[in-house]
């Protein structure tokens, strides 16, 4: 365990190098700026308050947009799931939907919701709502029938049922979901600030790329990019937990 | 998770023909009773008159050409490198160990961030967008080759050695059809995953291809002109998952 651990400092340590060399003595540095630098300017960036409240802002938005996927995910796989019929008739369509390539419909998120944070929270929910939807769903039809005939034969009632036998199995494919759900809102809010923004952080790394600015360019997205590791390693662990038994019962 | 055998159903394929109707029907009424501005929503029969016109201009063949050709390159770049890098990572227990869990991480971050450094470095041409493309279809493809391989039984490959079978042997009749099946899911991921990541790099910067012109439209307010070109990207994304569902269900029955 140990060893695979330093391998893996030791590749990343590699990486860094790389970097750090062929930016200081071979690329322009209008384009690339080495990570001692980038490392250094970070603090920095973040004194910035406009930059800080480009980041918050940022991030509400993916928690808000998470919180209603998850919400309405979950409503719309309840009835969808439960029934045989609404799940043959309304499964199908959900995957049709889903088959949408979604970044051709975001300008249409920006003509109904407004060039301000409501835009992106709408784009990374209509993101994270799929996983959700779709993990539930395969959650509760992965019920054995035989546990639900057990049961009933043994006189549980029917919340009984629901509580002992479907809900363990709605909250693992949920957790499942939910760790989907997350990098894809992610996404989904990312792409809306980058398409156009007035105030988040998708204003910002346009405005270092046009001063050609690489160092703080950089810098904002190594901080994004290791919330971005540490959010899924978050969701990963819950996931790991609450999917414990499935694995077990295998 | 087959759709094939649930659309046959003919009581559920009923209600989804319904429900589709149904979206049409009110679509056209909302807009035929002047309820919403066309600047919002444009009716079914504005939208079918964009797509006549956007098909008889010459841009059309062009800005396809244009994504497509990006497309084609970028993925082709993936396969390659994700097979390959896929491939020597699952030949050692220690390489899978180390290697699988960094690729998962960084396939964690969204990749478009750094778009904007792209553009930076290859300019608002087809470079950029071959880079954005290329690197979130490889993470899939890599992802699921260490899969594949890593979970081919180890008693066939026993069996396998036992008999004689020298390193090519193993590879080509036992690794790569035991592995196949999950390959060819990555490859699939990643061909969405590509296609649509080209399509919003072009939306966020370019001067030309569909995404260009879905963005444009957008921009300058022809919102009919928008939905026709969505509709058009959208029918060839279905094509493509349609096609694909049918050659996966061709396979099927002989795997």
């Amino acid at each position: 365990m140990m060893k695979v651990f330093s391998a893996q400092v030791a590749s990343i340590a590699v990486l860094l190098l790389i970097w750090e060399v062929a930016a200081r003595w071979f690329i322009d540095p209008q384009f690339i700026s080495p990570p001692s630098k980038v490392f250094v300017a970070i603090p920095k960036l973040f004194a910035d308050p406009q930059v800080a409240r480009a980041v918050g802002t940022s991030f509400i938005e993916l928690a808000v947009a998470f919180a209603i996927a998850v919400v309405l995910g979950v409503a719309i796989a309840l009835p969808v799931g439960l029934s045989t019929l609404t799940f043959k008739s309304a499964f199908p369509v959900i995957l049709l939907i889903y088959a949408i390539p979604q970044i051709t419909i975001l300008p249409l998120f920006v003509l109904y919701f407004g060039l301000g944070p409501p835009s992106k929270i709408a784009f990374g929910a209509s993101h994270g709502i799929f996983p959700i939807m779709l993990n539930v769903i395969a959650g509760i039809r992965s019920v054995r029938p035989i546990y639900l005939a057990c049961a009933r034969s043994m006189g549980a009632s029917w919340l009984q049922i629901v509580r002992r036998i479907v809900l363990p199995y709605v909250l693992a494919g949920l957790f499942a979901g939910m760790r989907l759900a997350m990098s894809v809102t992610l996404l989904g809010v990312m792409l809306a600030e980058l398409y156009v923004s007035t105030a988040g952080i998708g204003y910002f790394t346009q405005r270092f790329s046009n001063e050609f600015d690489a160092t703080n360019l950089l810098a904002l997205i190594t901080v994004l990019a290791i919330m971005a590791v540490i959010l899924n390693e978050t969701v990963r662990r819950l996931e790991a937990r609450f999917g414990r038994w499935r694995r077990a019962q295998r | 998770m087959t759709a094939q055998p649930l659309v046959r159903d003919s009581r559920s394929r009923a209600i989804q023909i319904a429900f589709f109707a149904a979206v049409l029907a009110a679509w056209y009424a909302v807009t035929a009773a002047h309820r919403i501005s066309p600047l919002f929503l444009p009716g079914p029969v504005q939208v079918a008159q964009q797509i006549g016109r956007i098909a008889h201009a010459p841009t059309l063949a062009l800005d396809i050409a244009y994504t497509m050709g990006t497309f084609a390159i970028a993925y082709t770049i993936a396969v390659l490198g994700g097979l390959a890098a896929g491939y020597i990572v699952s030949t050692r227990r220690f390489l899978t160990r180390v290697y699988e869990p960094l690729l998962a991480s960084l396939y964690a971050i969204p990749i478009v961030v750094f778009f904007p450094t792209f553009i930076l470095f290859f300019g608002t041409g087809p470079n950029s967008k071959i880079a954005l493309g290329a690197l979130y279809a490889f993470f899939p493809i890599a992802l699921n080759t260490i899969a594949g391989f890593t979970q081919v039984d180890s008693r066939l490959v026993a069996a396998a050695r036992s008999m004689g079978a020298n390193d090519a042997l193993l590879l080509r009749r036992v690794l790569i059809p035991a592995a196949f099946p999950i390959v060819a899911t990555g490859m699939r991921i990643a061909f969405i995953a590509c296609f649509a990541s080209i399509l919003a790099g072009e939306m966020i910067a370019s001067d030309h291809g569909l995404g260009h012109q879905i963005a444009q439209a957008g921009q300058m307010m022809e919102i009919a002109k928008m939905f026709g070109y969505v509709t058009l990207v959208v029918l060839a994304a279905f094509a493509f998952n349609f096609g694909v569902s049918a050659l996966e269900a061709r396979r099927r029955p002989t795997a």
